[in-house]
């Protein structure tokens, strides 16, 4: 216990820089403004700003990458309580009675609750982000090739079902996105697979151009698609948060927190699922249900408090396992991969002050969207009245250079383009895309832990099945896959037709 | 996890069985590629360790989701309904050109010769003039002012990306 403050200490000291604070300020704003753009998601605002920090040392651009993550969830509040839209999809809960609130000339409050929300649930976040690493830490020890075969499934499976939208769609995204995974040189034998003579092909997709693809082309494409109505911004009080509401509402917070977190742990679920999750954990709860949906104080700080916590949530599992709970996670983790960051089992052994660093990263996140909750209202209201026609090509531009300067190679761009034409046909056939790239994240462990299952047990499948872990991820996979047929779902739950 | 499908927007299930037939084509055609594959049998390798073994199970996962999906969407009655258009003439169009700009710019002018500040020049400029009219012309402002505007645009863009990125990030531009 000890230990660990005094690690924590020694990275948030590390951070105290001139070079660092001016990271954290810029970065959060970039967040935040990403965040309150709609139609600009997290996942494109961290994906973009790992291409610009490509050449920043490890330390530094992680905190920036963090930083834009942690602004980007808060950022999404904004347009969602001005302008009844989400910035993010994380946001969307905030929209009901933060957008209420507005309307009954509490803008300003709402604004105030969302700021508080935010706040204390990346900080709740953030406990159970040094207090769960080193112990999941631990038990990932125990994990072997079986074990990560199925938690791999387990992601995919679990983000196609509890992404919102048809299940069945998700696994096919996310069994494609595995697939491509496997295109380009084999780990063991580096014999190249559907690269059809193509030398760019041999290495494979790159992840990050692929993620600014599908989440940076394919979104700017869907908001051309999408004509946003002019800006009507209603009128607001003081945006300083009320000291009484956080006590009010403690038990909503610290629930909204736990349950924001424990979403982020799951592999692949992300923010928005935390929000609605808390919301309506928080509605069952209230002595003011009747609120709820009509400008409620406690709906708002419940749906603002779940997202954000699942941030640091989202955050435990890239760190013990290299699989991460939600699509900014994954390019988080990738960006880790890029700057020489090993995370996974062995991360509490090889680099234990690298988890504290984090959480010290988190906290700096935390004081950036603090004070931007506090003084940018008008800013924001400025840029929110930003026409689509203009951001969009400016975005675009970002996205060709960025995916070129990784590698400073075309084939980037390309792959860019593909995946973004890509994600737009999916979304156009309601397909989800996170499932996909999960899939494209995760292909590579579960590729070699099934092949190193299989050389191990000599081609016994009985392992993957009788081991207790690898058979608890299982029997939880074969629930989660049954609960979406027809017949078994009214079978177990005892529903009629 | 990010920006995803309206539950509250059903597709019709025409569409849903014509991307099933698509997914069954691509999980089939991943499967026989696998089995087609290479089997290394020449290095002695464990069998376990072809290189197509999971490719091509995830080919045949896909082949079985999708085949299962278009099963769906017939029961659902694929056949009955008629082909839905998802689109009026004038969205086609503007995404259309959306397409054709995104695509010339990005595989067209960035890295065939011309210097990466002009074509961000082009791009910018003649992006938001063509996409941007309706909401300038609400504004009042005549066809050259918006040309104008649209240059002024372009060139900022064009200036702050490329001097950020080779001066700040210090990236050698396409």
């Amino acid at each position: 216990m000890f230990q660990g403050l005094i690690a924590f200490w020694h990275s948030l000291g590390s951070f105290l820089t001139v070079e660092s604070i001016f990271f954290v300020l810029a970065s959060s704003l970039v967040g935040v403004v990403i965040g309150a753009l709609p139609g600009l998601t997290a996942t494109m605002g961290v994906a973009l700003m790992t291409t610009l920090t490509i050449k920043l040392p490890s330390s530094q651009a992680l905190l920036i990458l963090i930083c834009t993550y942690v602004g980007a969830i808060y950022g999404g509040s904004r347009s969602a309580i001005l302008l009844n839209i989400p910035g993010t999809p994380a946001s969307a809960a905030s929209c009901l009675d933060g957008y209420a609130l507005a309307r009954q000339g509490h803008a300003g409050r709402a604004m105030g609750i969302a700021t508080t929300g935010s706040v204390m649930g990346t900080l709740i976040g953030m406990f159970f982000l040094a207090l769960f690493t080193p112990l999941l830490g631990d038990l990932a020890l125990k994990f072997g090739a079986y074990e990560f075969f199925w938690l791999a499934v387990f992601g995919v499976i679990v983000s196609a079902t509890l992404t919102g939208g048809d299940p069945l769609k998700g696994w096919i995204a996310g069994f494609a996105g595995l697939f491509i995974a496997t295109i380009g040189q084999d780990g063991i034998h580096a014999y190249e697979r559907f690269s059809f003579g193509t030398r760019d092909l041999a290495g494979g997709f790159s992840l990050v151009p692929a993620l600014v693809g599908a989440f940076g082309f394919a979104e700017i494409l869907v908001a051309m698609q999408e004509k946003r109505p002019p800006v009507k911004i209603n009128p607001f009080d003081t945006v300083i948060p009320k000291i009484r509401d956080v006590f009010q509402y403690w038990r909503t917070i610290l629930r909204s927190g736990v349950i924001g977190t424990f979403i982020g742990i799951v592999p692949g679920v992300g923010e928005d699922v935390a929000a609605w999750s808390s919301y309506a954990a928080a509605k069952r709860a209230s002595k003011e249900k009747e609120l709820y949906g009509k400008g409620s104080i406690e709906g708002l700080m419940a749906a603002e408090t779940g997202d954000n916590a699942c941030v640091p949530g989202a955050i435990i599992p890239v760190l013990t396992l290299q699989i991460p709970g939600s699509a900014p996670a994954a390019v988080l983790m990738a960006a880790m991969l890029i700057h020489g960051v090993k995370p996974g089992p062995m991360i509490m052994i090889e680099s234990p002050q690298f988890v504290y660093d984090v959480v010290a990263m988190m906290l700096l996140a935390t004081i950036g969207i603090l004070i931007y909750g506090l003084t940018l209202t008008k800013f924001l209201i400025k840029v929110l009245r930003v026409p689509t026609t203009i951001i969009v090509p400016i975005i675009f531009v970002l996205c060709v250079i960025g995916t070129f300067a990784l590698a400073g190679r075309l084939f980037d761009v390309w792959t860019m383009l593909l995946f973004g034409v890509l994600g737009f046909v999916l979304r156009q056939f309601r397909f989800p895309v996170a499932p996909l790239v999960l899939g494209i994240v995760l292909g590579d462990l579960l590729e070699k832990s099934f092949r190193r299952g299989l050389v191990l047990s000599d081609g016994d499948l009985s392992p993957f099945f009788t081991r207790p872990i690898s058979a608890t991820l299982f029997g939880i996979i074969a629930l989660v896959i049954l609960l979406r047929v027809p017949a078994v779902n009214r079978f177990i739950t005892g529903k009629s037709r | 996890m990010s920006i995803e499908i309206d539950p509250d927007d059903p597709l019709p299930p025409r569409l849903d069985l014509y991307s099933a037939l698509a997914w069954m084509v691509f999980g089939g055609a991943v499967s026989v590629g696998s089995w087609r594959m290479d089997r290394l049998e020449h290095l002695h390798i464990n069998k376990y360790e072809i290189p197509g073994l999971v490719p091509g199970l995830l080919g045949a996962a896909v082949l079985v989701l999708g085949l299962v999906l278009a099963l769906r969407a017939i029961a659902r009655g694929a056949f009955g309904t008629p082909t839905p258009t998802t689109q009026g003439e004038s969205q086609f169009r503007t995404m259309a050109l959306v397409f054709a700009l995104t695509l010339i710019y990005a595989l067209g002018l960035v890295g065939t010769g011309l210097p990466f500040w002009l074509a961000t020049f082009v791009f910018v400029s003649v992006y938001i003039f063509l996409f941007d009219r309706e909401r300038q012309a609400g504004l009042g402002r005549s066809v050259p002012k918006q040309a104008v505007l649209a240059l002024v645009y372009g060139a900022a863009t064009s200036a702050v990306v490329s001097l950020s990125f080779e001066y700040i990030f210090l990236v050698r531009l396409p």
